[in-house]
């Protein structure tokens, strides 16, 4: 196979990053596009250096090549610079690998991880000259499929895919392939096509079900067209997570966020914390078996040369085989010079004794996420930290020798108070003075504390999905009044304050729980010249107001009203295993600050342990 | 410890790799080949390893020059690393020389003299009047602008050698250095219509590239550069894969 780059030299001379846009990274997958009857071209609407960081596209890039039949290529979205000029000159968009249009090929999957990438996805579509709108497209249009945590309400984007796969990619694209070629050896018809792919379980093809509303706008009725189709659609979990792995992941060429090997050691989450969707979403718990993992790491760092290993869950504190894993790594690799990073790690004495070995803890600081500041806050978001956890964690910190924290917390949480937020200043400062308490000569100089607030945003499938979100000028005076209560702390100079922008979180809120109307508004401000809308430099907060107004929507019926708990939720087809019931039962808990033991200490009947033969073992 | 020196060459959409992804390429590919590459101290240990002049992005090359550190060379010879090495990397980037050096061996980026090139405009007139340009002036003055001053340059005495076709200019080049023509060859088109070569000097002190003498010309040529070989030594220059 000839291959050249798409663009031409004075182009790629001309843009920042060439790179982003050359492919033949190293464990890039070649075959002839010719000798293949499916072509798949795997999307993250996001920069390349973003894009090639999500662990999920490696995994799902080796999947499909395994398949000899088929040729996965990626695409991701080019940076405003080169947006311009594929414009300007009607150049159609491209994948890296065979540098071929997107156009041309059979399937275009695109991950959806967070809502601000939205107006991106539009991008693709619309330099990828396919039809931004799924009605549009006739049979020689790529398939185009969402998947991602995103695709849990996939209701705003519903006009603009053909299929969302909702769940763990590892499970039926097989069989949605499959049926692909099949029909396409025949007369293929692009709506037969969709009306049988959406008879497998997971998919769901959005143009094949009607929403009606009420008079105050709420959804009355959500069906398929056909009596074939499922009424409801059930989330995939990946029951065995030994079966797809790749040992061979890409290597960029430029630096990338995650410029590293990636170890998922294990996915869902036993916290329960009830802001938190991932926690709900990718429940139940499966761990890799240890053994397994040695054998990835080993592979992985031989096929890519890298100089780093990262371990990745949502908490990987509580893996079974973490001490085997951490300790093995150190064993094995560290002589090696290989990195070893640990993220989403609690504070103890394990990690503590870890960390000191495979960091320098003069430049490394120490990250605690206690989400609130108050024990009556974090007791309503089920995070099951007390101020004594914390402040413990803090000293046995310093006494090792560390003196910079970085603490996490969110803004807006359901029945938050100003008093909660004051808390928050308070525990900064709790942190200081423990710090201040060890003897001069013992300090390894001042202390430094960053204290990040985001803005809490609720979202589908969490125990929260009811609640009101507060809107732009409450986080605006809520930060305001935090900054406030920092600078009145004795050790204020120590400690230093980050915040998110309000109206990118509002924003984000309007898509999370929205539904088929947004998006419209989404067109709109795409029209506008929307785009990278997760990127400071090019949010423009005055087109999306536009963009809602021309449309008649107003932003505060998806983000601020308090929904009942029994109307029907834009999202209420979708079946992830975690029951409704469950999510109030905990949504009513929170309001009387009532913690929930974690999956480890005592089964709360969540309902996902339906996809375990046997339930989750503990 | 030893020390190596090694050429290599990059190719095709490899120019648009800037040096420090580039050196991050290699650090990779050193350890994906297994090479037994030296250390620095410290908690964040970094290949030894310096190159003899970084190359621009959007210029290929067949020789460039970089020096590593090994703390053995293993139970390979360095034609059987080279070997090794080219087949864990891309096809674009590839090692053609792997040379031993002795231990007291200064770093090619001070050896380094002079630099050739081979610009390619694709259009035999241009390139028959940029040679026709530089043979009838007695100086081409460039002025370098700097921050603070501009200082003014000969290029004539900066470029000891040019010509618009392949065998004249190594063989002009032979009379004053030793060349590796036959090594060239082996990568570039020597019959190919519409190219200057020409020898630069290159260094801390005078450091010419090619683009200079365009800027100069001031005729609006698109061109593409590549880096044929380096060299060391003055008076006679010593192409750097000679050991």
């Amino acid at each position: 196979m000839d291959r050249k780059p798409a663009l031409e030299r004075n182009i790629l001379m001309s843009v920042e990053k060439p790179a982003r846009y050359i492919g033949n990274e190293i464990n890039m997958v070649k075959k002839n596009p010719e000798d293949v009857d499916i072509r798949f071209c795997m999307c993250f609407p996001d920069v390349y250096e973003i894009g090639m960081s999500h662990l999920g596209i490696q995994i799902l890039y080796d999947m499909f090549n395994r398949r000899s039949d088929t040729y996965c290529e990626r695409v991701y979205s080019p940076w405003k610079d080169l947006d311009e000029i594929m414009r300007k000159e009607n150049i159609p968009l491209f994948a890296l690998e065979s540098q071929q249009p997107v156009k041309d090929f059979d399937f275009l999957g695109i991950t959806l991880q967070y809502e601000m990438c939205y107006t991106n996805v539009l991008q693709i579509l619309d330099l990828s000259h396919i039809p931004v709108f799924s009605k549009d497209r006739g049979n020689d249009d790529p398939v185009v499929i969402g998947g991602g945590p995103c695709s849990y309400n996939p209701e705003p984007l519903a006009d603009f895919f053909d299929i969302f796969y909702i769940g763990e990619g590892e499970t039926v694209y097989d069989k949605l392939l499959d049926l692909y070629k099949d029909m396409r050896k025949k007369d293929y018809d692009r709506h037969e096509f969709l009306r049988k792919a959406a008879t497998i379980e997971g998919l769901y093809v959005p143009s094949l079900y009607t929403v009606e509303y009420d008079d105050e706008g709420l959804i009355s009725s959500f069906k398929p067209v056909y009596d074939e189709l499922p009424h409801k659609i059930r989330k995939q979990v990946a029951t065995d997570l030994g079966r797809y792995y790749s040992v061979k992941p890409l290597v960029p060429y430029i630096k990338v966020t995650q410029d590293r090997a990636v170890l998922e050691i294990m996915r869902g989450c036993i916290r329960g914390c009830r802001f938190c969707q991932a926690g709900m979403i990718y429940r139940p718990l499966r761990e890799r078996n240890a053994d397994y993992l040695k054998s990835l790491a080993k592979e992985m760092l031989s096929s890519t040369g890298y100089e780093e290993i990262s371990l990745s869950s949502l908490s990987s504190s509580d893996c079974s085989c973490l001490r085997e894993m951490v300790y093995y790594l150190i064993d094995e690799f560290m002589d090696k010079k290989v990195n070893i990073s640990l993220p989403s790690l609690r504070i103890d004495a394990f990690s503590l004794d870890v960390m000191s070995k495979v960091q320098d803890i003069r430049k490394s600081s120490l990250t605690f996420a206690p989400e609130a500041g108050s024990q009556r806050m974090r007791d309503v978001i089920n995070k099951g930290l007390t101020q004594e956890n914390i402040l413990n964690g803090a000293m046995d910190a310093f006494k090792s020798g560390w003196n910079r924290v970085k603490l996490y917390f969110m803004l807006g949480l359901p029945t938050e108070t100003y008093d909660d937020i004051e808390a928050i200043a308070k525990l900064a400062e709790s942190i200081a003075e423990e710090y201040y308490s060890i003897p001069k000569e013992e300090r390894n100089g001042k202390v430094s504390i960053v204290v990040s607030t985001s803005l809490f945003v609720p979202k589908p499938f969490t125990p929260f999905q009811w609640v009101s979100m507060n809107e732009a000028n409450e986080f605006t005076d809520k930060k305001g009044f935090l900054m406030s209560k920092i600078k009145e702390q004795l050790n204020q100079k120590s400690i230093k304050y980050n915040c998110h922008d309000s109206e990118v979180s509002v924003l984000e809120g309007v898509f999370a729980r929205g539904d088929r109307r947004c998006g419209s508004v989404l067109y709109s401000a795409y029209k506008k010249g929307c785009i990278f809308d997760s990127w400071s430099e090019f949010f423009d907060a005055e087109k999306w107001d536009e963009a809602f107004e021309e449309n008649g929507i107003d932003p505060l019926f998806y983000t601020a009203r308090e929904r009942s708990t029994d109307e029907i939720l834009p999202w209420d087809f979708i079946d992830i295993g975690v029951t409704k019931e469950f999510l109030i039962r905990e949504y009513e808990k929170s309001k009387n600050a009532v913690v929930t033991p974690n999956c480890r200490e005592k089964c709360s009947g969540c309902g996902a342990s339906s996809y375990l033969k046997g339930g989750c073992r503990f | 410890m030893i020390k190596a020196r090694l050429r290599f060459i990059k190719l095709g959409e490899m120019q648009y790799i800037g040096h420090l992804d580039l050196m991050r390429y290699f650090q990779k590919l050193f350890r994906r080949s297994g090479l037994d590459i030296s250390y620095s101290k410290g908690f964040n240990p970094h290949q030894i390893m310096s190159f003899a002049s970084p190359l621009g992005v959007g210029l290929t090359s067949i020789g460039e020059y970089m020096d590593i550190t090994l703390e053995s060379i293993g139970e390979y010879t360095e034609n059987e690393w080279i070997e090794i090495i080219n087949s864990h990397s891309n096809g674009l980037v590839l090692i053609t020389a792997f040379i031993i050096m002795p231990e007291n061996i200064k770093p090619s980026m001070s050896l380094l003299s002079a630099a050739s090139y081979m610009i390619d405009t694709s259009d035999s007139d241009a390139a028959a009047d940029i040679e026709k340009f530089f043979n009838e002036n007695d100086s081409i003055i460039y002025i370098k602008e700097t921050k603070k001053s501009s200082k003014e340059i000969d290029l004539k005495k900066g470029i000891p050698v040019l010509a618009s076709d392949y065998d004249t200019f190594s063989h002009m080049l032979s009379e004053i250095a030793v060349n590796d023509s036959e090594y060239e060859k082996q990568y570039i088109d020597t019959g190919k219509k519409g190219c200057i070569y020409m020898l630069c000097k290159a260094g801390s002190v005078l450091n010419i590239k090619p683009d200079m003498l365009f800027e100069v010309y001031q005729k609006e040529i698109d061109y593409q550069i590549m880096r044929l070989d380096m060299y060391s030594g003055e008076g006679r220059y010593v192409s750097m894969s000679v050991k």
